[in-house]
């Protein structure tokens, strides 16, 4: 049986060799075939999950509730210390000094990332803003979303941390965190579906086990992720709670 | 769950004695210090079917003044306000049982007597089929709903009162 893997299509081009270099590792390990997918936004990823044409997926957590709840994934394994926290940006010398200063008609830009938009929209409450009293301008990246403040094009853009931490020092300059989530519960998870069930324990453990290698630590650095913990499936069911309750 | 201890109070404080649904009344002690919600967190706990707190995290703690041994198995009502009508949270329970999502403003009574809004989202917890429990994740709430909300619990507690 040939197996199909998919990662989250915001996934940092940095990170895509790496996550090639993870498949070939596991292939390897576990004596098995398997390609990666890559679907260019959610809603193509999505679509392929539900025709049953992904085996295993590095998920974003929103897709949480239907990879598992509704089509019978399970949930092997969690990044540690890569939660999905957000940063609300703004332009250095925008008006707003605070999340409460900001008013009605706001201009957003999002790169389509359903969680960090959540999590984004959830921190903006506080501030009276919601769907109904703000402009959403949708760009393809979380770079280009950075770009739009710099030119003025937007007045804030949603950001997920890692990718904020990593802009460098120059356009950080120009920039202003205007709050930063401090969620830590939810967090991506590499699931597995119903019917590549024979292999989820080796999988599971290869993945744990990826910290006593030089060469697994490799994979990790260059994935952005410092290691893999297994899930309880009470794990992820709490996760896809907390989800709910945001939603 | 005991009454409030008046050594831990920071502040002028005032005495209520407030009526529970599942266990006996309790003597709080209340300050009108208010302390803000923490930016960017979100408080999240979970209890089980007769109300005690089986999970909690840091921000529930911190924003609690109670440690989390204290809190640990207690009934989630320990930091019930007395500002807070009681049909509120018949409303909250009957909702969530019925497997829907009750969302709304809630304003927490501290260990030291004071207090923090809220904006909460309930929902039962579901594991093969039978609910075991109801999570609860409160976000920063908005200072213009809280002013809209206190006056809509005022008016509920007027009528609970009567």
């Amino acid at each position: 049986m040939k197996y199909t893997l998919s990662i989250c299509p915001t996934t940092p081009a940095a990170a895509m060799s790496g996550w090639y270099i993870l498949n070939t590792y596991l292939q390897k390990k576990l004596d098995i075939a398997m390609h990666i997918e890559m679907y260019n936004d959610f809603d193509s990823q999505r679509l392929a999950f539900e025709n049953g044409e992904i085996d295993f997926i590095y998920a974003n957590p929103y897709d949480a509730t239907l990879l598992i709840r509704d089509l019978g994934f399970s949930a092997l394994n969690k990044p540690d210390d890569s939660a999905n926290e957000v940063v609300i940006i703004c332009k250095d010398d925008f008006s707003a000094q605070a999340l409460t200063d900001l008013e009605s008609g706001v201009k957003i830009t999002t790169a389509n990332d359903p969680a960090t938009n959540l999590v984004a929209m959830i921190l903006l409450e506080s501030a009276d803003i919601d769907a109904s009293n703000c402009i959403n301008i949708d760009c393809s990246s979380f770079i280009i979303a950075a770009k739009q403040v710099l030119k003025g094009e937007a007045d804030i853009a949603f950001l997920p941390k890692a990718i904020y931490d990593k802009l460098s020092k120059i356009i950080k300059e120009q920039l202003r965190p205007l709050i930063s989530s401090e969620i830590s519960v939810i967090h991506p998870i590499f699931a597995a579906s119903e019917k590549s069930q024979s292999i989820h324990s080796e999988l599971s453990q290869a993945l744990c086990e990826l910290t006593l290698s030089d060469a697994g630590n490799n994979i990790l650095s260059s994935i952005g992720i410092p290691s893999f913990s297994s899930m309880e499936q009470e794990d992820a069911e709490f996760m896809i709670d907390l989800m709910d309750t945001l939603k | 769950m005991g009454n409030m201890s008046p050594e831990h109070i920071i502040g002028d404080y005032k005495e209520h004695l407030l009526q529970h649904f599942n266990s006996p009344s309790r003597t709080v002690y209340v300050t009108a210090i208010e302390t803000p919600f923490p930016a960017g967190k979100l408080i999240v706990s979970r209890t089980d079917l007769a109300g005690n707190i089986t999970h909690m995290n840091q921000a529930f703690v911190d924003m609690s003044g109670y440690s989390e041994s204290e809190l640990i198995g207690q009934p989630h009502a320990i930091l019930r306000h007395p500002d807070m009508p009681r049909s509120v949270f018949k409303e909250i329970w009957d909702t969530a049982s019925r497997g829907e999502k009750w969302q709304g403003y809630v304003k927490n009574l501290r260990k030291d007597g004071g207090y923090y809004w809220v904006n909460a989202t309930v929902i039962a917890n579901i594991r093969n089929g039978e609910m075991v429990g109801l999570s609860s994740v409160r976000r920063q709430p908005s200072a213009k709903k809280i002013a809209q909300t206190e006056a809509q619990y005022r008016q509920l507690l007027e009528q609970e009162q009567a």
